[in-house]
């Protein structure tokens, strides 16, 4: 699968984000996004996804059309819903899973005694990890990830970084991030 | 919290007192019956079958006018969340039901549907705005990061309304669930003093005003007081029970 990005523009209240931005994301070829604070990366993100609509330009999907494509996100603030634990959350966006399953692969990232805490009360890299298994076990095509190691300590980043590269599973994976190991192998598209 | 109950008491015996004193002091129990003897007419129109049936029969119909109004505003309020043409299409019959007088919809209704449907017709036409505009509020304030989540992660239809919408939604309906019941049980009863269907509690206060038995009068004012109150308890119960968990 290709996502097509065809000479992009958005602004903010007459602030440009992003100018003529064109590029191509294929499967296989992960991209990781960079660049300074403030310079697009989330908004690009947001596009490809469809959360927002570029001013000009225009997303193209080879092979199937926008409204099929599944896409897993870990955003770049928390969306997990509150009053569930992690199990729970993980469970909402795989359904088809196995609570079982969903136990292992949490504790992968997280320790087993907080696997059935209500999520508001875990510590802030918790939930992000929470999101991060989230998003490697719903079923999807395109994995995209906002800053995805935000908040992590290096060991646990080391960690999330091999989860992430272990169960990419051919899919189509883009992210943005500050840390240029986040994805062995990763095409760069640097903003500016 | 005892000492809280126990003041409370005192605050309604000193209240108790002050009408029992003013009764004795106009001497007239047409202009104003005691606390005594409005618990005394209570107790007599407690042992006859009649006072019995009108209880039950507002009861019933007013529970049912609630529940309609409430069902249909739930279900409104969804579709015009989801509908904008049927948000537009039911904003105007929603400001007309909230801002017209209740006696103008009794006398309509009595011509339309005649008295024994009454109180049923006017709790729901009371009872219905409120809850449509509370629970579209609630709809409205869902948290839209969580919303693109969800429709991005393709969760269930019923995890959705669960977990996003409903959390977002109860606390506006708890608090329009509770209003409203008050507003059902007087507005119900009030449409039965003008309607005077038989077997009702509206009817026992018309034929009070009529005999000018103001003790009966208080008699029955205080049993659609504590129906409505049980009925708000009762409401908010079953609510938090099924879907405000």
């Amino acid at each position: 699968m290709k996502i097509i990005l065809k000479s992009i523009c958005k602004s903010y209240a007459g602030k440009e984000v992003i100018r003529d931005l064109s590029f191509t994301f294929e499967e296989g070829k992960p991209v990781v996004i960079e660049g300074e604070s403030g310079i697009g990366k989330t908004t690009l993100l947001k596009i490809l996804m469809g959360l927002e609509k570029p001013d000009s330009g225009e997303v193209l999907f080879d092979e199937v059309q926008q409204e099929k494509v599944r896409f897993a996100p870990v955003f770049q603030e928390t969306r997990l819903i509150e009053s569930l634990d992690a199990v729970s959350n993980v469970k909402l966006a795989a359904h088809s899973v196995s609570e079982e399953r969903i136990e292992e692969e949490l504790k992968a990232l997280i320790p087993e005694d907080e696997l059935h805490k209500k999520v508001c009360d875990l510590s802030g890299g918790t939930r992000r990890r929470v999101e991060i298994v989230r998003a490697v076990m719903s079923p999807s095509d395109v994995l995209i990830m906002d800053e995805p190691l935000t908040g992590l300590d290096d060991k646990t980043e080391d960690k999330v970084i091999a989860y992430i590269n272990n169960n990419i599973n051919g899919r189509l994976f883009i992210a943005s991030s500050h840390n240029k190991r986040l994805c062995a192998g990763a095409h760069s598209l640097v903003l500016q | 919290m005892k000492s809280t109950a126990i003041r409370k008491l005192l605050i309604i015996a000193v209240w108790l007192l002050l009408w029992q004193a003013a009764s004795i002091i106009i001497d007239n129990n047409i202009l104003l019956a005691g606390p005594y003897e409005a618990l005394l007419a209570l107790f007599r129109l407690a042992s006859t079958p009649d006072f019995w049936m009108s209880v039950l029969m507002t009861v019933l119909k007013i529970t049912s006018g609630f529940l309609i109004g409430l069902i249909l505003g739930i279900l409104s309020a969804c579709m015009s969340y989801r509908f904008r043409l049927f948000k537009e299409i039911i904003t105007p019959p929603v400001s007309v039901i909230k801002s017209i007088p209740v006696a103008s919809f009794v006398i309509l209704v009595i011509i339309w549907a005649g008295a024994p449907s009454l109180s049923i017709v006017i709790s729901a036409l009371v009872v219905f705005p409120m809850i449509y505009l509370n629970f579209l509020a609630g709809l409205e304030s869902t948290d839209i990061k969580l919303i693109e989540t969800g429709r991005l992660f393709r969760m269930r239809f019923t995890d959705k309304a669960r977990y996003i919408y409903l959390p977002s939604a109860a606390p506006h309906l708890r608090s329009a669930v509770s209003i409203s019941c008050g507003m059902a049980f007087k507005s119900g009863i009030a449409a039965e003093v003008i309607g005077r269907p038989l077997q009702s509690l509206g009817a026992g206060i018309y034929l009070s005003k009529i005999s000018l038995a103001t003790d009966d009068l208080f008699a029955w004012t205080f049993c659609a007081v504590l129906l409505s109150f049980l009925f708000e308890k009762a409401m908010s119960y079953v609510l938090r029970r099924l879907i405000l968990r």
